[in-house]
């Protein structure tokens, strides 16, 4: 199973129903007098937030999530696997490997990761509800996930127009697939190389697309870059030379042992 | 007899720099090598050391490096230079020809061993760089468009300072050594003998020095 999704733009009416189900089930939490939320300071923390492009006199908006990409950065650049792909290619997260480091956060060129810092009351809703402090980000609700089938995310059931869709790209009857075989879904800035599985519908003759948000445009180090330099020279080198000065400071000491006896 | 290896300006900024590259290394590691388990169960608290606990001794240390400098200029750069020059790279080739058991002849080192000047110098560089780096990133609000570059830098200086390092480490527990380590330590006094061993050019230097400062 390859999931993916697909946001149709042309059917968005900007309602923002998925913004809201999922805080409600990823942000809210669970507290002695029931559900809890915290409007004021957590819906910037839903993980799909609307963004606004302009375009000549229009202005329409996007949604920034979690693509999931088959090259992901911050998967690339996570120094404990704790950014990982799944056995379904989706990027998460093993809040229990997780260092902070931040790498993650700073290596998505989407700028998808958020960090919610301070105090909240109640329990998570389930495993992979907000981590207070830890890089946190859309994980297509993959709680819901039951045995081998495709689960539907909060966001695409809440959705009252169907501008959400749910789908696996291995699975050619699929109507995602469909969609982005014949190119009407598209991904955005796919120039960045990082594969991603999320795809629009656009509306604005792929101004969207175009436009849409990445951090920042003339970064001056290409995203993944640092982390191919680590994994492919530094890692090696420090490793190999570390290495190589252990065996000859157990020679030397060894050879040098006569000379302490002399003392 | 003993002579003055270590001034006091040497060993505190020594012990500043120990302390700091120590505590940078064993709560920066985790992030450079990524074990797959965490070895650490509090990552908060290593983020916090990392950031304070390996700047504060390096701040201090710098002024006193500075100090040091002038120390050895005002007493004379010849001896205690570190920086490498022809004559070092002369004596590391003969040092590593002996090493490798092909020649038989072993240079007169002086006050510093050739390969301990590189390693001076490189360590310096490389803490440098994680300074410029990191110092702006653990407290400064960093632009999206450089981050990357300042953890490149980063993990650059991390190497120039991890390799040496690793030699010295070796080096300095290596039991031949201890009397200079034990030195660093307390009084920054060596043995005669154990300077004639293994500085003889600097014990000659002494001695000329001495001679010298009788004649005036």
């Amino acid at each position: 199973m390859k999931p993916a999704m697909v946001i149709d733009l042309n059917r968005c009416v900007g309602c923002f129903g998925c913004v809201e189900a999922c805080i409600s089930e990823n942000i809210a939490r669970w507290g002695e007098e029931g559900l809890i939320y915290y409007p004021d300071n957590v819906v910037r923390y839903s993980r799909t937030r609307p963004f606004w492009i302009e375009y000549g006199d229009t202005r329409r908006h996007v949604f920034i999530q979690c693509m999931h990409c088959a090259n992901a950065p911050c998967v690339n650049i996570c120094p404990t696997g704790a950014s990982y792909r799944n056995e379904d290619g989706l990027v998460l997260i093993d809040y229990k490997k997780c260092i902070k480091c931040m790498y993650c956060v700073n290596a998505c060129p989407y700028q998808v990761r958020t960090v919610f810092e301070g105090e909240l009351p109640g329990e998570m809703l389930h495993e992979e509800g907000l981590h207070i402090g830890f890089p946190d980000k859309c994980t297509l609700c993959i709680h819901r996930k039951e045995g081998e089938k495709l689960w539907t995310p909060a966001c695409v059931e809440a959705c009252p127009y169907n501008a959400r869709l749910i789908g696996d790209l291995e699975n050619p009857n699929d109507e995602v697939t469909r969609l982005v075989r014949q190119g009407i879904a598209v991904a955005p800035r796919k120039d960045l190389g990082t594969e991603p599985k999320l795809f629009f519908v656009p509306k604005m003759g792929g101004a969207e697309l175009s436009e849409y948000p990445v951090r920042p445009r003339d970064v001056i180090i290409p995203y993944n870059v640092v982390s191919d330099i680590k994994e492919s020279l530094l890692r090696p080198l420090f490793l190999a030379t570390t290495g190589l000065a252990v065996v000859f400071g157990f020679i030397h000491m060894i050879r040098s042992r006569g000379e302490k006896d002399e003392d | 007899m003993r002579i003055k290896r270590w001034s006091l300006l040497a060993r505190l900024t020594h012990w500043l720099l120990f302390i700091g590259v120590t505590v940078g290394f064993v709560t920066g590691i985790p992030i450079f090598l990524g074990f797959k388990d965490p070895i650490y169960s509090n990552p908060d608290l290593v983020r916090t050391l990392h950031y304070y606990l390996t700047t504060v001794p390096l701040t201090i240390a710098i002024p006193l490096i500075i100090l040091r400098g002038i120390e050895v200029v005002y007493r004379g750069a010849g001896e205690e230079s570190w920086w490498p020059g022809w004559k070092d790279i002369r004596t590391a080739f003969k040092i590593t020809l002996h090493w490798f058991k092909l020649s038989k002849e072993y240079p007169k080192i002086g006050f510093h061993h050739p390969m301990e000047k590189v390693l001076i110098l490189a360590v310096h560089f490389g803490l440098l760089l994680l300074g410029v780096s990191g110092i702006p990133m653990a407290f400064l609000e960093v632009p999206a468009e450089i981050r990357n570059l300042f953890i490149l830098t980063h993990m650059i200086g991390f190497i120039f300072v991890a390799i040496p390092l690793a030699g010295h480490f070796m080096l300095a527990i290596n039991p031949v050594n201890w009397e200079t380590l034990k030195a660093m330590f307390t009084d920054g006094e060596v043995s005669l003998e154990w300077a004639k061993r293994h500085h003889p050019e600097w014990v000659e230097k002494i001695k000329e020095e001495d001679v010298k400062a009788i004649g005036s």
